[in-house]
């Protein structure tokens, strides 16, 4: 017989790794916040959110279904309403990892926590990265 | 209609030692580039172990005049590809690309670069996926980096087939590995069974496991050649062979004949050019791979 308490085990344990993965993906962005929040004086916050696809069919947008995927971005952490930087896509996988940052022309597959610190410091040096930083470090609100 | 396409690792300026050929070798390997796409009217060529030098040279060949040479070894950034491609420009036309890193831990693994080809005449998209895998000096056969970097490129593929299950996808390049090693034959899901492929369309098909040794018998090969090879890398100091099949081109299912294309298994081999391949087998150059090559064939509308 299948020995179906095995594979519930399995199948617990999967779930754990997976949370744990995911609370570990969470803690570098947050590390990496905690450094850009002092590098900017408290003015940029970098996070993962969905974007709408702008280039996708037009009945679609149309319709008010215009697809949507995920990206890291970097906001205004005061000024709020300001436009959000699109620096890179994002994708993880329902086990955290790989997460897949495209970066430009590149993608970068990062098997486990040093490969995501590796591709993040990489990406923060990208200079249409630091155009959107120093973009947001020098935003003034229209009046 | 028909799309020949070619792969060499030409051996000239490997990621750690860019240039390192001295200038004889350098325009030897341009005009075997030339004649090769020439005589074998080549459309798309892909070329390992090359510098962005190479490539600007390339661009000046007269052979080369129907190509345009794009150098994707000086856009690899911090991770040193070395890798170009030139494609005939009255009949395909690219249309992206992207460099693949796998990182793990603190290293790069350079799982490929990905070209994405509009094709005259023809309304769908040509996947052509090119890489050059470590060498075994640095992952031995079944080390877990090769084990990973065939799941990485089988889950590119994968996303291609997500968006259309009938995709033209192409996969070419040194792998250091041989067809029938765990990364390309479970990992990648690259088969030898043509029909297998056929009825199961997420199968790959590599018909480079028939180019594990001569196709003909030796006396043959040499009657006809001068030469006769048994794969396509030399490793002169082999324990068991001297001759690998490293080098492969592996396709989707749709160039089977249940897709728009017809594969030409003729025209699908190792590519001996007599004159090349005693370089290859004397120790006082680094030329060591030969070119491999082949042959799509546009089913009648």
């Amino acid at each position: 017989m299948i020995d179906f308490k095995k594979s519930f085990d399995l199948g617990l344990d999967s779930a754990r790794l997976a949370e744990s993965n995911r609370a570990e993906i969470s803690a570098v962005f947050d590390e990496l916040n905690r450094q850009i929040d002092t590098a900017s004086e408290g003015k940029i916050i970098v996070q993962r959110e969905r974007f709408e696809d702008p280039a996708e069919n037009p009945f679609l947008v149309v319709l008010g279904n215009r697809p949507k995927y995920w990206a890291i971005s970097a906001r205004h952490k005061i000024h709020t309403n300001a436009k959000p930087f699109e620096l890179a896509k994002w994708h993880q996988e329902s086990r955290g990892y790989p997460c897949k940052i495209t970066l430009e022309d590149t993608n970068f597959f990062c098997e486990n926590k040093e490969a995501l610190e590796l591709a993040l410091a990489e990406l923060l040096q990208n200079p249409s990265v630091g155009t959107a930083f120093f973009r947001l470090l020098n935003y003034q609100p229209k009046p | 209609m028909d799309i020949s396409i070619l792969w060499w690792n030409t051996s000239l300026s490997p990621s750690g030692k860019p240039d390192q050929s001295a200038d004889d070798h350098s325009n030897l390997a341009y005009a075997l580039t030339g004649a090769l796409a020439h005589d074998l009217s080549l459309d798309l060529i892909a070329l390992g172990e090359v510098s962005a030098t190479d490539a600007a040279t390339l661009r000046t060949k007269s052979e080369l005049a129907e190509f345009t040479v794009f150098d994707a070894a000086s856009r690899a950034g911090r991770t040193n590809f070395d890798l170009c491609v030139a494609y005939r420009s009255s009949k395909l036309v690219l249309t992206s690309d992207q460099q693949l890193i796998v990182l793990r831990d603190k290293r790069r693994l350079k799982l490929g670069h990905r070209f994405d080809f509009a094709v005259a005449g023809y309304n769908k998209k040509i996947h052509f996926i090119v890489s050059h895998w470590p060498s075994r000096l640095w992952a031995e056969k079944d080390h877990p980096d090769r084990a990973l970097l065939a799941i990485r490129l089988r889950d590119v593929v994968d996303e291609i087939f997500s968006i259309d299950a009938e995709a033209n996808i192409v996969l070419a390049g040194d792998y250091n590995d041989e067809p029938f090693d765990l990364s390309l034959s479970e990992h990648l899901r690259a088969t030898r069974d043509k029909d297998f492929a056929q009825a199961r369309e997420s199968l790959l098909y590599n018909p480079f496991w028939r180019h594990l040794t001569t196709a003909k018998d030796g006396e043959s090969e040499l009657a006809e050649h001068g030469h006769a090879h048994a794969g396509s890398y030399y490793h002169r100091a082999g324990d068991i062979t001297r001759w690998r099949t490293f080098d492969q081109i592996i396709v989707s299912s749709s160039f089977l004949g249940s897709g728009d294309w017809n594969l030409d298994e003729s025209r699908t081999k190792v590519v001996n050019v007599p004159s090349y391949t005693e370089l290859v087998l004397k120790s006082d150059n680094h030329f060591d791979h030969l070119p491999v090559m082949t042959v799509f064939r546009r089913k009648q509308q």
